[in-house]
């Protein structure tokens, strides 16, 4: 079997929410899984990453996550993830599952796709930086369509609020615990993990979520201990890289200080009627040169009216 | 009004901002004349709207806060997110079945005053699984399932309208909901595949009452009112596919819920 | 009435032509070389070298010269139907002296303009052998096949758009016309237009079925809200009483879906959504002005009433009295005093749709108030009225150019009353509004008219939305 994956960065394995799902998920059972780094998605049968694909079998292409998990199950890996749990524990996490998608993801999807400041700063010049010209311009944004179709009738603060309150519960819900169920790690601390992952590593200038998920040390030691036992980063690199998108997210906040403090100062002055006059003086010169131009108004020289003679 | 604008959010709000902004200005206003709008129940309700306006109403009745229905044909375009039901308190208008719960609880009401801070999480969790998977699964069956949109949600959504509306909002609300369910990756599950969720969900539903009274114990919550909505609403309504409804026949502690409820709340 | 360069006159003095005519209408394809006759006088015919000389050469002298019309030709024709031209020029065969021959050919040549049927049209009279026989020429230009247009701009709301419009003149040779416009905004907004005009042709006859298909969108700034519709509209124009009335039935339905803004009452809230308007109007007017926009002279009077009946969601009657009148001072001086009076009554048991009611206020009727905000209120809402009521008296001054920039003076003064109230008039009475001011008013032909003014309130109610001061107002339905 075979995991296609977006490339890592910031010290992550991978960049996108789903993908270390896949990732944390299959690395938990410690599957045999090979690990493809990629940037063609639309080799994918959704067009997006990730995507679980049986090279010799004859078994469909896995994108969905409740999928890969059953699949991961039933495949005799060395540790059956989920195994030691009780039925009511299983249908927690199924539970706790809904509660991240409808708490936790549109607010990290607002943050990396419909936060103008955060998609321009970092998402949108890291997925083109990956991305082959013309079609990474495509990708991005049907990408960023799609996310804000999913956000259009939400309430941005609202939906902050609840991420927030989301986090708190996850954190008071993890207590001192290593993991949320025991101490192995389930399907739902590879979902906890992707979302949190994201929002403490990816550098942003918007960094509400960052800075409440900071103040939340269970949670922060919760992702460096997957990350460090489970998926532990390779990339050389990373120093130099971080000083490069440090130094651009420091120049996008100074931007957004800069022009928040902008349109207080020029609030003030607007002279109405002035303007009225200027715009209505303006309106009749372009009528009556246009009138004049058009030959709508002649300004007329007497004319002879001479009989029609030919020839 | 819940929905303020957000278009100029300073850097680094936390917590306290957020919620002072969204809703404590509202919260001052008496309970007095509660207004809640929904659609024609009998004649026009979807399976899922039908759910949530049932869901708000089991809600304050379990809360014992009076409110009076209103229902209108256009409840969805007055409603502040496009979505029923919404509560009428003077001048504010609250959207949708969480919405109102916080509302409802910043006026100092909460049904769920008595959990800890992890069986409150435990309570979001199964709210969040009812909200998402099984109004997903509902959308789906209303609108996806060919059979049931042609006999059933057409002619109901049509029967507030005029000819020739009757024959185009139908089309376009099922292209609409069609595209809500793709942006979900729901459009391209087959019939099996959505059981299969619904299958999950009540399974995890169930064992989370147990045999227990409530789903957090002895106690009714939110996530009871809401629960309440969808399985009484999903039990009553005749839909061309009984799959669903023989679904959750297999669960018995389930439907013991719902008729308790049913009889604690509605018949007393 | 006769204009001097239309009719163009060959006397039978000065040449005797040898044409031999033995059609009744001969129909000469070919593209003569007269083609541009309307601004060079001097025209060629094909064979022998004429003269030919205005009209009013003889204009007024010859109504004792008996005429018999021979033929009338058409030279220019490629695609107008053979009988659309018989019915237009059929009468010219009637006309038994010469001035009434000259006469009648001027008339048809500019009805031949007036309805579509053609672009450019000179009607030129020839002797025939007889004696007393006449053949009338028109020299016609059909108009183009098909335009197209493409435009990119602005619109109110501050978005930009494109526009696409295509457009065919006579296109079964009838004088139908058929327009389509299609317009796309950046914001996703598309709208359009198809329209298609038949002229019901004939002698002097000026009616005609027009039927329009559009989608539209437009922001209503007074309910804070947006509106979206999609029309089928049928109307008939035409004359009643010996042509002295004018008269219009229209047949509407509209697709509408009102979609209100954050900032909206409840009032207004209540009223969005999806509705079906089918609806009749029939308007009766009698009218003299000289120009529609701003008259010199003359009287309109016009009685409308719309009434959606048992089709659709809205049930209700509404009639609308327009009355205006104008006349010189001194010499130039133009007195005129316009007035307006509106009523909608629900004739169901359901309230007035909020779209249906009687609005009032704005820079083209009780200038200096918001546009449709006087009346009442909620929150920053105009809910509009039942019955409403406006009056204008007006004086100009022409500027230079004259017929174009005036000065103006005003007094106007109104009243509205809500949809709930008993006696409207009475209501009316109580809530008076009037204001007056100076401006500059200036009138472009019959397309627009563009006011400047500086308003000064007189009567106005707590509340309302007025301002003292500059406003500028366009359009082309002003009071």
């Amino acid at each position: 079997m075979e995991l296609d994956i977006w490339p890592g960065d910031f010290g992550l394995p991978s960049i996108d929410v789903s993908c270390l799902h896949f990732l944390a998920c299959s690395k938990f059972c410690a599957s045999p899984i090979t690990y493809v780094t990629s940037t063609a998605p639309w080799n994918s049968p959704t067009g997006e990453y990730p995507v679980c694909v049986d090279r010799k079998g004859k078994g469909k292409p896995i994108c969905d996550f409740d999928k890969f998990v059953e699949e991961l199950r039933t495949n005799g890996q060395a540790v059956v993830i989920d195994g030691g749990l009780t039925p009511k524990e299983k249908a927690q996490i199924d539970a706790f599952a809904c509660f991240l998608q409808q708490r936790l993801q549109p607010a990290v999807n607002h943050t990396l796709w419909a936060d103008d400041l955060n998609y321009h700063t970092t998402t949108h010049y890291w997925y083109t930086s990956k991305l082959s010209f013309p079609y990474n311009l495509y990708y991005v944004e049907r990408r960023r369509k799609r996310v804000l179709r999913t956000l259009a009738n939400k309430n941005v603060n609202q939906m902050m609020l609840d991420a927030l309150q989301a986090l708190n519960m996850l954190s008071a819900k993890l207590g001192d615990n290593k993991y949320f169920y025991g101490d192995k790690p389930t399907s739902l601390d590879a979902l906890v993990f992707g979302y949190l992952a994201v929002l403490l590593r990816v550098p942003l200038p918007n960094d509400r979520l960052q800075v409440h998920l900071s103040a939340c040390p269970n949670l922060v030691r919760f992702v460096e201990l997957i990350i460090s036992i489970y998926l532990p980063s390779t990339d050389s690199k990373q120093s130099k890289s971080n000083t490069f998108w440090q130094t651009r997210v420091a120049k996008a906040i100074k931007q957004k200080e800069a022009s928040a403090a902008q349109p207080k100062e020029e609030e003030a002055e607007d002279l109405p009627i002035r303007d009225a006059i200027l715009f209505g003086l303006g309106a009749l010169t372009l009528s009556l040169i246009f009138a004049v131009h058009s030959g709508i108004i002649e300004i007329q020289m007497e004319e002879e009216e001479n009989p029609i003679v030919k020839d | 009004m819940a929905t303020t604008s957000s278009s100029s959010t300073p850097h680094r709000h936390l917590i306290s901002d957020l919620v002072a902004s969204t809703l404590s200005m509202n919260a001052d206003s008496e309970w007095i004349d509660a207004l809640l709008f929904t659609p024609f129940l009998t004649e026009q309700a979807l399976l899922y709207e039908y759910a949530d306006c049932l869901a708000a109403q089991t809600f304050f009745r379990m809360a014992g806060l009076p409110y009076q229905l209103r229902q209108r044909p256009n409840v969805d375009f007055i409603s502040p997110t496009g979505k029923v039901p919404f509560l009428k308190l003077n001048n504010v208008l609250v959207a949708e079945f969480t919405g109102i719960v916080d509302f409802v609880a910043q006026k100092g009401v909460k049904l769920s005053a008595h959990l800890t801070e992890v069986q409150l999480a435990e309570m979001m969790a199964h709210m969040s699984m009812i909200d998402l998977l099984l109004r997903n699964i509902e959308i789906y069956v209303v609108w996806r399932h060919d059979e049931t949109f042609s006999k059933i949600t057409s002619s109901r959504v049509a029967s507030v309208f005029h000819w020739p509306l009757t024959v185009i909002l139908p089309r376009l609300k099922r292209r609409e909901m069609i595209g809500y369910l793709d942006d979900q990756d729901w459009a391209t599950k087959s019939m099996d595949e959505v059981l299969e969720a619904a299958d999950r969900a009540f399974r995890s539903l169930s064992s989370q009452l147990g045999s227990c009274e409530f789903l957090m114990g002895d106690k009714p919550t939110e996530a009871d009112a809401l629960l309440f909505g969808h399985l009484y609403s999903i039990m009553t309504t005749q839909l061309p596919c009984h799959d669903l409804q023989n679904l959750l026949k297999k669960y018995n502690n389930l439907l013991d819920f719902t008729t308790r409820v049913e009889r604690e709340f509605f018949k007393r | 009435m006769v204009e001097k360069e239309k009719v163009i006159f060959c006397l039978p003095e000065v040449y005797r032509n040898d044409f031999i005519f033995d059609q009744l209408i001969g129909l000469i394809n070919e593209s003569c070389d007269c083609q541009t006759a309307s601004r060079t006088p001097t025209i060629k015919m094909r064979e022998p070298t004429k003269t030919y000389h205005r009209a009013d050469v003889l204009w007024g002298k010859a109504n004792q010269t008996p005429s018999i019309v021979e033929a009338v030709q058409f030279h220019g024709i490629n695609i107008t139907k053979n009988d659309a031209l018989i019915k237009e020029v059929a009468e010219l065969y009637r006309s038994n002296n010469l001035d009434q021959l000259v006469h009648d050919s001027n008339c048809a040549a500019k009805h031949l303009q007036e309805v579509g049927l053609m672009e450019n049209a000179t009607a030129l009279i020839d002797t025939a052998q007889s004696k007393e026989g006449y053949i009338v020429n028109f020299v016609v230009k059909e108009p183009k096949p098909f335009t197209f247009g493409v435009k990119a701009g602005m619109s109110t709301q501050g978005d930009a758009d494109l526009s696409l419009n295509a457009a065919k003149q006579s296109c079964f040779g009838r004088g139908e016309s058929i327009n389509a416009s299609y317009s796309n905004t950046i914001k996703g907004d598309h709208s359009f237009n198809l329209n298609f005009i038949k002229p019901f042709l004939g002698w002097q006859k000026y009616s005609n079925f027009t039927m329009s298909l559009y989608r539209s969108m437009a922001h209503l700034p007074w309910n804070q809200s947006n509106l979206d519709e999609n029309a089928v509209i049928l109307q008939y124009n035409g004359q009643l009483f010996n042509k002295k009335l004018l008269h219009s039935l229209k047949m509407n339905s509209i697709w509408r879906t009102l979609r209100v803004t954050d900032d909206a009452a409840f009032a207004v809230r209540e009223f969005s959504g999806h509705t079906m308007k089918f609806s009749f109007e029939n308007s009766v007017a009698y009218d003299t002005r000289d120009r529609p926009l701003l008259a010199t002279r003359g009287l309109l009077g016009r009685w409308s009433q719309e009434y959606a009946g048992p089709l659709g969601d809205h049930h209700f009657l509404k009639n609308q009295l327009d009355f205006q009148a104008s006349t010189l001072l001194f010499k130039d001086v133009i007195l005129a005093l316009s007035l307006q009076v509106k009523s909608v009554n629900s004739l169901g048991s359901k309230e007035l749709h909020l779209l249906e009611r009687a609005y009032l206020g704005g820079n083209q009727d009780l200038r200096g108030f918001g546009l449709n905000t006087v009346g009442v209120r909620a929150d920053n809402s105009c809910l509009g009225g039942g019955a409403a009521l406006a009056g204008v008296f007006h004086l100009y001054k022409p500027l230079f150019p004259p017929q174009m920039l005036y000065a103006h003076a005003w007094i106007a003064g109104g009243s509205i009353a809500s949809v709930r109230s008993k006696s409207a008039i009475k209501d009316m009475l109580e809530a008076q509004r009037s204001t007056a001011g100076i401006g500059l008013t200036f009138v472009f032909k019959n397309i627009f008219r563009l006011e400047l003014n500086y308003v000064h309130p007189i009567q106005t109610v707590p509340g309302d939305s007025f301002t003292r001061g500059l406003h500028i107002g366009a359009g082309v339905n002003f009071i």
